[in-house]
């Protein structure tokens, strides 16, 4: 079998094995290229239709072309799309001038707080990648947040073979990731193979491009020629830098995104 | 051109090497960014200490300061014909659930012996554990050559060792190296040190592993995930775990043993004539209208799933959808259906059904 059926074999099993499992799950979607290929997928799953909501948290300061993106193929695919946003924190002024670690909690993480309180999801589906960063590298496909939303790192549940972890007691809600075992190429391998859309800013512009998106104010882009999806593929082949290194969160301290990550954020 | 897609899990005992072998690994085949270098430069020089291969895996703060690693961890690694997943294990008995989880994914291992150190009980108990899990491709690496002077002796004797403990868990060894993850040697870079070892580099031993295969000439096992209701009809989905699925094939549903005939197989695209557990190339729609409309797949009487107490005995299967089969149907039609959807009452209630071909014989078992 070809890696890409057997990649999307596996993310689709896991999206029906979500939906089996949690009454009220709901698909968080970034915009980014991942998100739009898990997207993707989940029509896939249920024969065109998202039978779900689909979660955008808002931090305000996301690029112009991620909101209009977020519109137009939130109408194309008829999705339903919840907007998140810490509108108390945005009152506040919270921004990432001073403290980003503060920032992405206030505006990310305290966002999907409220958006889960409000909603009551008991599953959320998210587009992460163990190649992203080392400590996205130690999830699980089906990982439990407790009642602090807090990701217990240090004691997670056996996952064996297909069988995956669903609710118990203490739990608020579970985080599937069923682009878990993707890699960086094999998400531009199937964009090309599927024609899926994505956002302009990972083309290349005036000799730059962003290969990971998100707020404005903490996304650099990075010097690149690829202005097309094999050009991409073809950069990426010989590329031996991170995938975030143009993110700004992630490199505060080397524990940044592990301190993020167990107070909750993606 | 689909490239070959192989996952494997380093085990072995805490301290034997596992995480350094991996990050030596990947610095040695230029795997590794700069930028990820230099962190982990900095890492170590914070905590005063030379630069630790091992932090490429071991990521979580609590890792790095105690060095040992916790829960496991997969890293990507591209040859020049085949794509791998390394999956690292921790070595610590209180992490075993952490190992297994990584191995189970696996479908081959990599066991790490320090040859200074000797056979330990997690060395046992990873062997064994592999061999439960029912991989059946291993490769031995005796790490730590360099604390022992580079000894044939000390091979040798190790090698009857650990060859001994994994007859007991009946495993053969694909390649048994003599390495050292801390200098390189036998990892990419074949060592000078011994040259009395003529055996492949643990680089090289990879390309004795054999991807997994899906065997099509197994019997036919469709675990059902879900029901869905589409446009009225109902259709039971699937991952094929073994065997291929055809319209018109006989089947059984486990538990209940009843029988059934494919009406209908769909994939996301439209319907398709056979679905297969391995290569999708020999599937092709069975008609050469492309594609037919959910809507028109529909022939024959509506059918009730789940199947009720008192079986008829014979019932068509609505619709055995499987997940194997997409690629046939390219190129994706330009305008997906949108269907009328929504979701069927979930008939399994604790219990788990099966589609499996009707001749095999302990579907009992199943329930």
């Amino acid at each position: 079998m070809d890696k890409l059926d057997e990649l999307e074999n596996q993310s689709i099993y896991l999206i029906r094995e979500a939906y089996y499992h949690f009454r009220k799950l709901a698909a968080m979607w970034s915009i980014g290229k991942d998100s739009t290929t898990l997207l993707w997928l989940c029509r896939k799953a249920f024969f065109g239709r998202v039978p779900f909501p689909v979660l955008h948290i808002d931090t305000s300061f996301k690029f112009e072309q991620i909101y209009r993106f977020r519109d137009e193929y939130a109408r194309k695919w008829k999705l339903k799309l919840l907007v998140a946003r810490n509108e108390q924190a945005l009152a506040r002024g919270v921004n990432s001038e001073n403290n980003k670690l503060q920032c992405c909690t206030e505006l990310k993480t305290n966002a999907l707080k409220q958006a889960i309180a409000r909603h009551g999801f008991d599953g959320l589906l998210l587009g992460i990648r163990r190649d992203e960063h080392g400590i996205r590298a130690k999830e699980r496909y089906f990982s439990p947040r407790d009642g602090q939303f807090k990701w217990n790192y240090q004691d997670q549940p056996p996952e064996l073979w297909d069988q995956y972890k669903s609710r118990t007691a203490g739990d608020t809600h579970i985080r599937i990731h069923p682009l878990l075992h993707w890699t960086e190429k094999d998400v531009w391998r199937y964009v090309k193979r599927e024609d899926i859309p994505f956002v302009e800013l990972y083309r290349a512009r005036d000799g730059r491009r962003y290969r990971s998106i998100g707020c404005q104010t903490c996304c650099s882009p990075v010097p690149s020629q690829a202005a097309t999806v094999d050009d991409i593929i073809a950069e990426l082949e010989t590329s031996t830098a991170g995938e975030r290194e143009g993110r700004a969160q992630d490199k505060e301290d080397a524990y940044t995104m592990q301190k993020l990550r167990a107070l909750g954020y993606m | 051109m689909p490239r070959e897609y192989l996952k494997f899990v380093v085990v072995g005992s805490v301290d034997h090497g596992k995480s350094t072998l991996i990050g030596r690994f990947l610095y040695d085949t230029g795997s590794l960014g700069e930028a990820q270098l230099q962190v982990i430069r900095e890492v170590c020089r914070g905590q005063g200490q030379e630069v630790e291969f091992a932090f490429v895996l071991d990521h979580l703060a609590e890792e790095r300061s105690k060095r040992i690693t916790i829960d496991t961890a997969q890293t990507f690694f591209s040859s020049g014909t085949r794509d791998y997943v390394i999956i690292d294990a921790p070595g610590h008995k209180e992490f075993v659930k952490n190992m297994i989880t990584g191995a189970s994914q696996a479908s081959a291992a990599m066991l790490l012996l320090d040859v200074h150190e000797g056979l330990r009980e997690q060395t046992r108990r990873h062997a064994y554990m592999v061999s439960l899990l029912g991989i059946k491709q291993l490769i031995v690496v005796l790490n730590k050559m360099d604390r022992v002077g580079y000894a044939r002796g000390v091979f040798e004797d190790m090698s009857r060792q650990i060859g001994s403990l994994l007859e007991e868990v009946r495993m053969g060894p694909l390649a048994i190296i003599p390495a050292s993850a801390l200098t390189g040697d036998n990892i990419v870079r074949r060592s000078q040190q011994m040259p009395w070892y003529a055996g492949p580099t643990v680089v090289e031993a990879l390309d004795l592993l054999q991807p997994r295969i899906t065997d099509e000439s197994l019997p036919l096992r469709l675990p059902v995930q879900d029901v869905y209701e589409i446009e009225g009809q109902q259709l039971a989905v699937g991952r094929l775990a073994s065997g291929s699925v055809s319209t018109g094939q006989k089947v059984r549903i486990c538990p209940t043993g009843e029988c059934a005939e494919v009406d209908t197989l769909r994939k996301f695209e439209g319907p398709i004539a056979a679905a297969a557990a391995g290569c999708p190339a020999r599937l092709r729609p069975a008609s050469s209208g492309w594609p037919r409309r959910p809507s028109n797949a529909a022939n024959g009487s509506p059918c009730a799933w789940p199947p009720r107490r008192s079986p008829a005995p014979s019932r068509r299967l609505p619709t055995g959808w499987t997940r194997a089969a997409w690629k046939c149907c390219k190129p994706t039609p330009p305008s997906w259906p949108t269907p009328r959807w929504r979701r069927s009452r979930w008939p399994r209630n604790g219990q788990s059904i099966t589609i499996a071909s009707p001749e095999s014989p302990k579907w009992d078992a199943w329930s």
